[in-house]
């Protein structure tokens, strides 16, 4: 399909009249500049200049390298051609700006077919740069290694051949064909319904004898520390995978690991925070998991045909880079993995308890008693938890609330403005925002490292601290602000003890803006947008019965638990119904789990957030099914005592030398403004 | 691709949804899913950020020698005392900041310059002057020379110590972490 050059200044346009396959494809064209724009934050420009976005010719969408490069390279000599991974774009940049014009001219709209024999037409775009904004450089997860060309050719054909997939014994419980691969046992059988194995029923015949002799050489040369005792192999087909999952911490010691044989494949290891690490695991070669990245990071092969891999020669194992001008697609072979572990007799004491099934928490969290249980409690269930959603939760706070933001902006210039648990740093921004005529210095300090990592990236100062020990000097502080935090201090002491500290950071005369979260989601007869943005019903519903089966979920997953636990937390729930606000303290009782967007019931409780691992990437992944974005990720909860109408207003009464300026209702808030007298 | 293709019998404990790639071709209209917005501390947001992360940053900033001149220490019982914390970097950056006269104007009366003197000594910063030069609010070269102390030295790594009771609190990529324990903050 031969495109014609369309010019794309429309006051030119006017001088002919476009046909109607131009004006297709100009149509096309604009559509892919608006996308590039609203999805990717690409700006096109309408000049002409050397570098060119190529809609729909990227990796993204089984557009190879190899593929790509020859189109281009005929209009015009290739100065670079960035191909960024799971894009469905690329850019690529002419030495000479003709040579750009000449491919904005000759390949609009043009025809190619992708790697999978599908057409797909290409549009073409100028950029100012081409440029892509690397991730940053990646390293392998701490404790993996890859082990390249560990065994010979003959001894992958050997095992291949070992591996008889049609045998038809009576032990067909350990050979299994899954949905997506197929797989066999030896040793001892791994139970996909709970995870784990049964430690006391070992397999008969052990591992293949061709192996025991392979683990022995790997044992004297030193590339593993343990002999294992349990094998699974897996065969997958181009296009399986598995989802990502960490090995069960009680069913395996330490050291994983697996043999890849009869084709390459590339693993993807994810952190908890939402790091994915995707690394290339060559033929032959051995992938050996042990500290961290055995028991911290999942692993997964994400099923496709083609994997985006390092373009250079030379380069086999280990990670596949961000270079956008090395990458290309791989096609998958038929791999076969040998998976050895090793089975763990005693409970798992890893380093990493929110993920360790053996160290998971037996009981619910309960009301706390004691200072120290409160400290606890504030530790496992505010601290903890915000450490680990830290960077889910920053992706869904970014919009100041407009009653802050006045207050902000009502402060003088040159005023020092301490924010107190500043989350992800999302009102230390307001002073960019409007720096034209207002120069306000502000600092902001959290309990978690990792959302204040986040604030250092965002060009923020802060620091790491306890809001009850701030480390700023007393009286220093202009304005102080404290949004949605006092509400995670376990006893009323602990919360006032967090508003004394905030007024001692006050110079007299400063001002302190305190946001709590209200008990009253409904306030004069106005539902609170927490409760509003609660979808449709039918959302609700699915909500409701997603936190159900959550919440079987976690009772499943501790199968050494007592159920009377559980049994007890219905119960306290009913308990706390009619409590209100007069419930004040409630002896052994455990905390209710709120349910997210309802009314509340009890005023301390437990929120539960439920967890994305990747929320920037799976905003893009379309779901496979109608079912499949729901998949439960792991839920976490957070201790919470929200207030009832003037429980704030009366905490802040208690301290000396202050005046209360103000106090209002925002959105199912209680809200104070404080002067230091 | 693939529709349905990572659903499978295996699947550990805590794992998150399996991804399955799907690309998008530039033909349809791109529906960005909603994400997880449970939002206690009531925000209810939605995310509108293309990029996912929300945040276009290009760098990021470590410890300036203003942030530290606010900082004191918070051990228990040491007071007015703890300041100020005595700085040690072993990696410092200067990181440029446009110059905005009116700010540093602003800054310097909430300066402990004795404090700052300390810092810029230990960091063996030599250009800062003993004390505000009288009729500085109109004296560029002097507001320049603080701009850059104040706002465009960064340590990187380091450690920050109080001086009455001798803790130390480390500063590590960028970040004072002045976390104490249970046992420095018990009654």
């Amino acid at each position: 399909m031969a495109a014609p050059g369309i010019v794309m200044d429309s006051n030119h346009q006017s001088n002919y009249k476009l046909s109607k396959t131009e004006k297709k494809l100009l149509r096309k064209q604009i559509k892919a500049r608006h996308t590039l724009l609203r999805h990717e934050g690409i700006e096109t420009v309408s000049y002409a200049t050397q570098s060119l976005i190529v809609a729909n010719g990227g990796l993204g969408n089984q557009v190879s390298r190899n593929q790509l490069l020859p189109v281009l390279e005929k209009c015009g000599l290739v100065d670079a051609l960035l191909m960024p991974p799971n894009k469905p774009y690329s850019c690529v940049r002419y030495k000479t700006v003709e040579e750009s014009k000449k491919a904005y001219d000759t390949l609009n709209g043009k025809e190619i077919v992708d790697d999978l024999g599908q057409k797909i037409f290409l549009y073409l775009n100028f950029v100012e740069k081409a440029q892509w904004k690397e991730l940053g450089l990646q390293a392998l997860p701490p404790g993996l290694k890859v082990i390249e060309e560990i065994i010979s050719s003959e001894d992958e054909k050997m095992l291949l051949e070992s591996v008889n997939w049609t045998e038809d014994t009576e032990n067909q419980n350990f050979q299994k064909s899954l949905k997506h691969r197929r797989v066999k046992h030896f040793g001892y059988e791994f139970h996909y319904e709970n995870n784990n194995v049964d430690k006391d029923k070992p397999l008969p015949g052990g591992l293949p004898d061709i192996c025991e002799s392979i683990l022995e050489k790997w044992l004297k040369e030193g590339f593993i520390k343990h002999k294992p005792n349990q094998l699974t192999i897996n065969q997958y087909e181009p296009g399986h995978g598995i989802p990502a999952h960490i090995d069960t911490h009680s069913a395996f010691e330490d050291e994983i690991i697996s043999l890849s044989l009869g084709s390459e494949i590339v693993m993807d290891f994810k952190h908890p925070d939402g790091m994915t690490v995707p690394v290339m695991l060559p033929c032959r070669s051995l992938l050996v998991m042990t500290g961290e990245s055995r028991y911290l990071w999942t692993h997964g092969i994400t099923p496709r045909k083609f994997d985006t891999v390092q373009a250079s020669k030379g380069h086999k194992s280990g990670i596949i880079t961000s270079d956008v001008e090395d990458l290309t697609l791989n096609k998958r072979g038929i791999r076969t993995s040998f998976t050895f572990r090793k089975v763990r007799q005693t409970p798992c004491n890893c380093s990493y308890p929110l993920v360790c099934d053996s160290q998971m928490k037996e009981t619910p969290a309960s009301f706390p008693e004691s200072d120290k249980e409160a400290l606890q409690l504030e530790q496992d269930y505010v601290h903890r938890v915000y450490e680990e959603i830290a960077r889910h939760f920053s992706s869904t706070r970014h919009t100041p609330w407009p009653h802050i933001v006045e207050f902000l902006k009502a402060l003088p210039s040159g005023s020092l403005v301490a924010d107190i648990g500043c989350g992800n740093g999302k009102y230390l921004g307001i002073n960019n925002e409007c720096f034209v005529i207002l120069y306000l210095l502000q600092i902001g300090c959290d309990h978690s490292q990792n959302l204040v990592d986040i604030c250092r990236e965002r060009q923020y100062q802060a620091f790491v601290c306890d809001a009850l020990a701030v480390p700023i000097r007393s009286g220093s502080c202009d304005a102080c602000i404290s949004i949605a935090v006092i509400h995670h201090f376990a006893t009323a002491e602990r919360r006032v003890a967090a508003l004394q500290e905030l007024v001692r950071l006050l110079r007299p005369g400063g001002k302190a803006l305190i946001y709590v979260w209200a008990m009253e989601q409904e306030y004069k007869k106005k539902k609170s947008k927490y409760l509003r943005e609660n979808r449709t019903s039918q959302g609700m519903k699915e909500e409701i019965s997603n936190d159900a089966s959550v919440q079987e979920l976690l009772v499943k997953q501790l199968p050494n638990v007592g159920n009377q636990d559980s049994a007890h937390s219905v119960s306290s729930i009913n308990d706390f119904q009619d409590g209100g606000c007069n419930s004040k303290s409630v002896a052994n009782s455990k905390l209710p789990i709120h349910t997210n967007r309802t009314s509340f019931h009890s005023q301390d409780l437990l929120v539960p957030w439920h967890f994305k691992g990747n929320p920037g990437k799976d905003k893009r992944v379309e779901p496979f099914g109608p079912l499949g974005s729901r998949d439960p990720g792991p839920v976490f909860h957070r201790y919470y005592h929200v207030f009832c109408e003037g429980e704030l207003e009366a905490a802040c009464r208690t301290l000396n030398n202050i005046s209360i300026l103000q106090s209002y209702y925002d959105q199912g808030n209680w809200c104070v403004i404080l002067q230091k007298v | 691709m693939l529709p349905g293709a990572a659903r499978d019998t295996n699947r550990p404990r805590l794992q998150r949804a399996p991804e399955v790639q799907k690309f998008r071709r530039f033909r349809s209209s791109q529906v960005s899913n909603r994400i997880e917005r449970d939002s206690p501390g009531n925000d209810v947001e939605r995310d509108h950020s293309p990029s996912g992360s929300g945040f276009a940053g290009v760098g990021s900033v470590d410890m300036r020698l203003l942030t530290h001149n606010l900082l004191s220490s918070h051990v228990r019982g040491v007071g007015p005392r703890g300041f100020p914390l005595r700085l040690q970097a072993t990696e410092v950056r200067i990181n440029p900041v446009e110059f905005n006269p009116d700010f540093i104007v602003r800054m310097i009366p909430k300066v402990e310059w004795a404090a700052l003197l300390e810092a810029a000594d230990h960091l063996h910063l030599i250009q800062v002057p003993k004390e505000p030069i009288q009729g500085y609010e109109h004296n560029e070269e002097f507001l320049r020379k603080m701009h850059h102390v104040l706002l465009e030295v960064e340590v990187l790594e380091g450690t920050l110590q109080c001086p009455e009771s001798g803790r130390v609190f480390p500063i590590s990529r960028g970040i004072p972490n002045m976390l104490l324990s249970d046992e420095e903050t018990e009654t």
